[in-house]
């Protein structure tokens, strides 16, 4: 009676999801047949745990209790999990395991006694039931479906305290296989039929290990736990396999883990930073928030926070990102292939999370720097059904200040600071709702050297969104969102009255979204939804300050548009091999009025003296309307063990612009919308990836990514258009056709006491204008290089852990000079000299080089440890090199000067201490 | 965007001199035309664009120049000197009427501008100094000085559009003024008439100072500043004038002018505008790609003056600093017999004054002695010209 006993040890603790066989109409509860086949063999009893035939339905057709008695109950169970051993006329059923016949015992023998690597050991019986599920064996798929050197494919699902989590890294040691969990926790693992271990590591969560033994197709369900000790570690496992094996390309996702390892820039450790030290990302230089990715301009980038628009994203003239990476949870940067959900910018999206709040504990953290400090609460509230996170971070001392001692500002003249909130309610096992605030200010006064300057500037971004998720099944969820983005400045000037004025303007964009994300089988998987932006856009107001000022009140007509984009997509696993992704999602852009438009004569450059006439729009007219798919597909192929090739082709669209002509954004570049004079902008990217991972557990990733990309209604402007304050923009606006090319290394050692990435891209952008009139062909009418056109980009993050409390990063970024417009000469004019210019973007500023180390001591890896605290310390720039950040030109006093800038050319040191308790 | 200048500066502190590295000269043809209501202000000047480290500009001789009217007449320039061309009659231009110029050069190349209207001149130009204390552009602190303005009435509800060039007239006295020299020839010492105390300075703006009433609620011109001195400099320590030419030029001028100041001035940083080259009113007829620079101004000038007397601010508490001050550690005592004797030689020096000695000289009677200063200290013309201006009275 050996099986007997088995019987009771076999039960597995809830932990194997029962495969549900489909049945409709045709289909009887099994315990119901149960009842049927003993009403007519009257001698049979049933012995069975009712938890093993509860829910479990069987064809009608199978119950044939007219049949001898073992036939009718191997008919009975054919398409359950379940066995039977008959005992003259005791049916004992077993639950996924076999009472050892002679048959089965042959399998075995073989198993046992002529081991053969091809064959894996399959054990019939659970070995034994111990409660610690590292060392219980989970019995995958139905035993009656089991075959022999076969493989067969695990489903599972990875959970954190009842949420799923994505990026966990699966991995099974013999034979080396991996998988990585998607957003639902899900991942997919084909393995040998038999005894696997499967290895499951997440930055968040200790490391676990489940012992399976494959029958066949089934599923399986991990619970981790969550890893306290880890909060300072390196370690980017998560992202292990998942380049191999996801089908997106073109994607860098970063978490705080990665920020924290690139050295902090005066003690703020930034995420949106440390994403420019990723491969075909391109920074334009300290000092500059502009970030040129694939050869787009600084405005083709959608930066979100939890899904909403943030237009200005950075403090300090781009010294600082205008995130608080202490709140980010994650960051997802798509160059290609972005997903159907997101548009409305050419070139990538940030897609940036905040963090998910301590569930279990009120947490403090915080840090002290000697430029900006910040304060960050979190923790459950109301039985943990919301949970909270709440931070802030402002400037507070002159360190920066007082480093140049040149200042020409007094104290005080810079100052900036940001508040984020994240609030999560669960409303029951279907519901959750959350809230996202972000807000952020920024002021700074500029001396007047021209009597007409501003002297004052503001700008405030406020961010408020809300998101109610629902779980309509397994298959399918929604998530309802909607939110509101605005930005403004106000800039004043004030020294002489008669002539002072105060100019604002704003953007706001008001968003709402449903999405929908209908999970078919591990194959395929569908999303589509729709999204809905609705814009209002003051290019600028200009009034009167004070009741001597003689300035005329003005404004340029406010821009009212609204964007819907509809959008479907599919990720199908075609084969084990190969699977795609893609979908369209079609833009339809109006912009409506109350709004003047002027008309210009028809042959004539627009300008002033060629405006004809306006045409008025009533309040809700259209005034301009565009609509078009964007196609985005792509492709994985799997090659060999640990590598992948790529490709993918993807469609943008941009209906709203940043007016900038320069490669950097400054916060008083103001944002238009698609209209009669400005075109959407297009772009159509190609590429191709080849993507390996090789060294022991595949520690080293290797990725080589080729793109081409083809800009239609490129931006740009003629030579000295006034970008601030014109009503009349489309005088100095061109579009022309754009290009860029490139090819992008990368390697990356994820963990180890030696970790990090290198990246070199060789890649060229180009746009060429060539308009009708002599003021809209620049350069001939040819394509030139871009003012972002950086061929040679190299940055590598090297770190050292020497030992688990202290670690040495090394940084080093390198690039050719961009583009300049550069004096080819000189011309006398009004008693003045004059500078005469060279083709645009004809010359070069010398190359770029820069070395920075961060050095981080943890106080203490005590987990019972009432506070954990950690020191940076950071030396930007060490090598000191000068480097040029831009030549420029002016003429004073009649003649031509030149002068070169250098940003930090000398070392700069920073400290900053972090807590959390 | 000058307004950026200063805080990048702040921030980094590390803009140098950069030595202009030729990278490739271009030649362009540079057209200078202006066409006035004063008589002998009309001009053409043509010549060359030139290599940023070369001195001086090629003028463009033999050209054959025109310029016509809306009514039919046409007036022909003819070269003064190299590159210099100018009408041979005394032609003026007309309020209301439009002119054009046609260019053509040796070499055929015909080159012609747009219709550009004499508009009608300025009103009076009211000119004031206000006492500013302005962030100083080299440290931290303040820069103290008067800010001259003009107001300018609006004659009606056009918009006005302004190029200014400025003179300023101004003393300058120099603290050991040289009031008696050696007369060599009959070794004695005279006094001099007039003494080298007193002279008087001109200076020129070399600017472009452009304004407009674009954008206000009248087309009066307030507060509009042309030049700013501060306390540091010698231009009001005594009386001062500021003479202003006004030309009404066209929007279209203002334009051309604004976006030639904007390409001559840069902040160095990522919010300079986009540097290039422009396009003014004259063309190549046969090529239009052909880069032509310069305009031809079409403009009513008007001119006006102010004298300010010095320390005419000084209740506002502007202070000029007293420059020269160090001059008294330069004073020489020489014993006036040597002079007399002719054993000194002078150098740069001159003779400021008798003094008293202390102490008669011994084997004389003489107690005094005679002071000599360096020319800075003691000669006026070292900075200016003893003529006073002629406009003032």
């Amino acid at each position: 009676m050996k099986g007997f006993h088995s019987l009771f040890l076999i039960f597995i603790s809830g932990f194997c999801l029962a495969q549900e066989e489909q049945f409709t109409n045709d289909s009887i509860p099994l315990e119901e047949a149960i009842e049927q086949l003993k009403a007519k063999q009257q001698n049979l009893d049933f012995f069975y745990r009712s938890e093993w035939v509860n829910n479990i339905k069987i064809h009608k057709d199978n119950l044939s209790p007219e049949l001898a008695t073992e036939e009718a109950i191997t008919l009975l169970l054919k398409d359950t999990r379940l066995n039977y051993y008959l005992n003259e006329s005791h049916v004992i059923l077993l639950f996924n395991t076999t009472i050892l016949t002679p048959q089965i015992r042959e399998i075995e023998s073989v198993n046992g006694d002529n081991v053969s690597d091809n064959v894996r050991k399959v054990i019939f019986q659970n070995e034994n039931a111990n409660e610690d599920p590292e060392n219980k064996l989970f019995v995958i798929g139905n035993i009656k479906k089991y075959k022999k050197e076969s493989n067969s494919t695990v489903n599972g699902r990875v959970i954190l305290e009842n949420e799923p989590i994505s990026g966990v890294y699966v991995f099974n040691v013999e034979p080396f296989i991996s998988a990585i969990t998607d957003e639902s926790g899900r991942f997919s693992i084909t393995l040998p039929n038999g005894i696997n271990e499967l290895n499951f590591q997440s930055v968040t969560t200790i490391a676990t290990k489940r012992k399976i033994n494959v029958y066949s197709d089934g599923e399986l369900e991990v619970k981790l736990d969550v890893d306290i000790v880890a909060l300072e570690e390196v370690i980017i496992s998560t992202q292990r396999e998942k380049n191999i094996n996801s089908i997106q390309m073109g994607l860098i996702s970063l978490d705080p883990k990665q920020v924290s390892i690139v050295p902090a820039f005066l003690g703020e450790k930034d995420i949106i930073r440390v994403a420019t030290s990723t491969a075909g990302v391109q920074n334009v230089g300290e000092g500059s928030a502009g970030i040129n990715i694939r050869g787009g301009k600084a405005d083709q980038n959608l930066f979100l926070i939890d899904n909403n628009t943030v237009f200005t994203t950075n403090h300090f003239f781009g010294f600082f990102s205008a995130f608080n990476s202490r709140g980010v949870g994650g960051l997802a940067l798509y160059k290609n292939g972005i997903p159907l959900e997101f548009g409305g910018r050419l070139s990538s999206v940030f897609d940036i999370k905040t963090k998910k709040p301590n569930k279990e504990e009120l947490e403090i953290s915080g840090g002290i720097g000697v430029v900006t400090s910040q304060l960050q609460l979190e923790g459950p509230i109301d039985k943990a059904k919301t949970t909270f996170l709440i931070n802030g971070r402002g400037t507070y001392s002159q360190y920066i200040l007082d480093k140049f001692k040149d200042s020409s500002i007094g104290n005080n003249d810079v100052s900036f600071y940001d508040f984020t909130l994240k609030t999560y309610t669960k409303l029951n096992d279907q519901d959750e709702v959350a809230l996202t605030a972000y807000f952020s200010h920024d002021a700074f006064k500029v001396k007047s050297d021209t009597l007409l300057s501003f002297s004052d500037f503001s700008y405030e971004n406020k961010v408020i969104g809300a998101s109610w998720k629902h779980v309509f099944n397994d298959n399918l969820f929604g998530i309802l969102e909607v939110g509101n983005s605005n930005f403004g400045y106000l800039s004043s000037y004030d020294i002489l009255p008669t002539q002072a004025f105060n100019v604002d303007l704003f953007v706001n964009e008001f968003r709402t979204a449903a999405k929908f994300d209908y999970y078919v089988n591990q194959d395929l998987n569908y999303k589509f939804g729709i999204e809905t932006k609705s814009y209002t856009l003051s290019p600028g107001k200009k009034t009167p300050n004070g009741s001597a000022s003689l300035i005329n009140e003005q404004s340029i007509d406010k821009e009212r548009a609204l964007e819907l984009a509809p959008y479907v997509s599919a990720s199908y696993n075609v084969s084990k091999k190969l699977a795609v992704d893609g979908g369209v999602r079609y833009s339809i852009f109006n912009s409506f009025g109350p709004s003047e438009i002027n008309t210009y004569e028809a042959g004539p450059p627009k300008q002033s003296s060629t405006i004809i006439g306006t045409k008025s729009y009533k309040e809700g007219e259209v005034i301009h309307s565009n609509h078009g798919p964007e196609f985005r597909v792509q492709g994985r192929y799997l090659v060999g063990s640990g590598s992948s090739i790529k490709m993918g082709y993807g469609r943008t669209r941009q209906n709203m612009h940043l007016l900038l002509n320069a490669a950097s954004i400054a916060p008083t570049d103001v944002w238009r919308l698609s209209g009669p004079f400005i075109e959407p902008q297009l772009a159509d990217q190609l590429s191709v990836g080849y993507f390996k991972n090789f060294f022991g557990e595949h520690l080293i990733e290797a990725s080589v990514e080729a793109y081409y990309k083809d800009i239609n209604n490129l931006l740009d402007f003629k030579t000295g258009a006034e970008l601030q304050f014109n009503p009349t923009i489309e005088t100095d606006i061109l579009q022309g056709d754009g290009k860029s090319y490139g090819i992008e290394f990368s390697i990356a050692k994820s963990t180890g006491w030696l970790s990090g990435w290198l990246n070199y891209t060789y890649s060229r952008s180009f746009v060429r204008l060539d308009g009708d009139n002599p003021s809209e062909i620049i350069n001939g009418g040819v394509f030139f290089p871009t003012g972002y056109d950086k061929p040679h980009y190299l940055n590598s993050v090297t770190n050292y852990k020497f030992t688990r409390r202290l670690t040495m990063t090394l940084n080093v970024v390198y690039s050719s000079g961009i583009p300049v417009t550069y004096p080819v000469g000189k011309w006398d004019f009004k008693s003045s000299e004059n500078i005469l210019y060279s083709d645009r973007n004809e010359f070069r500023i010398p190359n770029y080089f820069r070395l920075d180390l961060g050095l981080n001591i943890n106080a203490s890896h005590k987990l019972k440890k009432f506070t954990h605290s950690s020191w940076t310390f950071s030396v930007y720039n060490l090598l000191g090199r000068n480097n040029i950040y831009s030549v420029f030109f002016e003429v004073k006093d009649g003649e031509i000067k030149g002068y070169q800038m250098n940003i930090f050319p000398t070392p700069i040191p920073t400290i900053t201490y972090n807590f959390r308790f | 965007m000058r307004k950026f200048l200063s805080l990048v500066i702040f921030i980094t502190s590390c803009i140098e001199p950069y030595n202009l590295e030729i990278r490739g000269t271009q030649k362009a043809l540079v057209i200078e035309a202006s066409v006035t209501n004063l008589a002998g202000e009309q001009f053409v000047r043509l010549e060359y664009s030139y290599s940023l480290d070369g001195a001086i500009p090629e003028p463009v001789s033999g050209a054959s120049i025109q310029v016509t009217d809306n009514e039919g007449n046409s007036e022909v320039f003819q070269e003064v000197w190299p590159g210099f061309y100018q009408p041979s009659s005394s032609f003026i231009g007309v309020v209301g009427r439009s002119y054009q110029l046609a260019v053509q050069t040796t070499d055929g190349t015909q080159y012609q501008s747009q219709e550009e209207e004499l508009l009608a001149p300025s009103t009076s130009v009211n000119i004031y100094g206000e006492f500013l204390v302005l962030r100083s552009e080299s440290d931290g602190g303040f820069d103290r000085g008067i800010q001259f303005l003009v107001d300018i009435e609006g004659a009606n509800e056009e918009n006005h559009n302004y190029r200014f060039e400025y003179e300023e007239n101004y003393e300058i006295t120099v603290p050991y003024a040289s009031l008696l020299e050696f007369d060599p020839s009959n070794g004695t010492i005279n006094r001099r008439d007039p003494p080298l105390g007193l002279c008087y300075l001109s200076e020129e703006s070399r600017d472009l100072i452009i304004a407009t009433t674009s954008g206000q609620t009248t087309s009066e011109l307030r507060e509009f500043p042309i030049v700013y001195i501060s306390e540091d400099e010698p231009d009001l320590i005594g009386d001062y004038s500021l003479t202003i030419r006004s030309f009404r030029v066209s929007s279209a001028a203002y334009q051309y002018y604004k976006d030639l100041e904007e390409n001559n001035e840069s902040a160095g940083s990522f919010f300079d505008r986009q540097k290039g080259s422009l396009i003014g009113n004259i063309q190549n007829i046969n090529n239009v790609s052909e880069p032509v620079l310069g305009y031809f101004e079409v403009a009513a000038v008007s001119e006006d003056f102010k004298v300010f007397e010095g320390g005419t601010w000084k209740e506002d508490g502007f202070r000029p600093d007293q420059t020269l001050q160090h001059c008294g550690n330069l004073l020489d005592t020489i014993q006036t017999v040597d002079i007399l004797n002719g054993n000194i030689n002078f150098g740069s020096r001159l003779i400021y004054n008798f003094g008293v000695s202390d102490f008669s000289v011994p084997g004389t009677n003489y107690s005094v002695i005679t002071l000599l200063a360096p020319a800075s200290c003691s000669d006026c013309r070292s900075y200016g010209t003893l003529d006073k201006p002629l406009f003032w009275d």
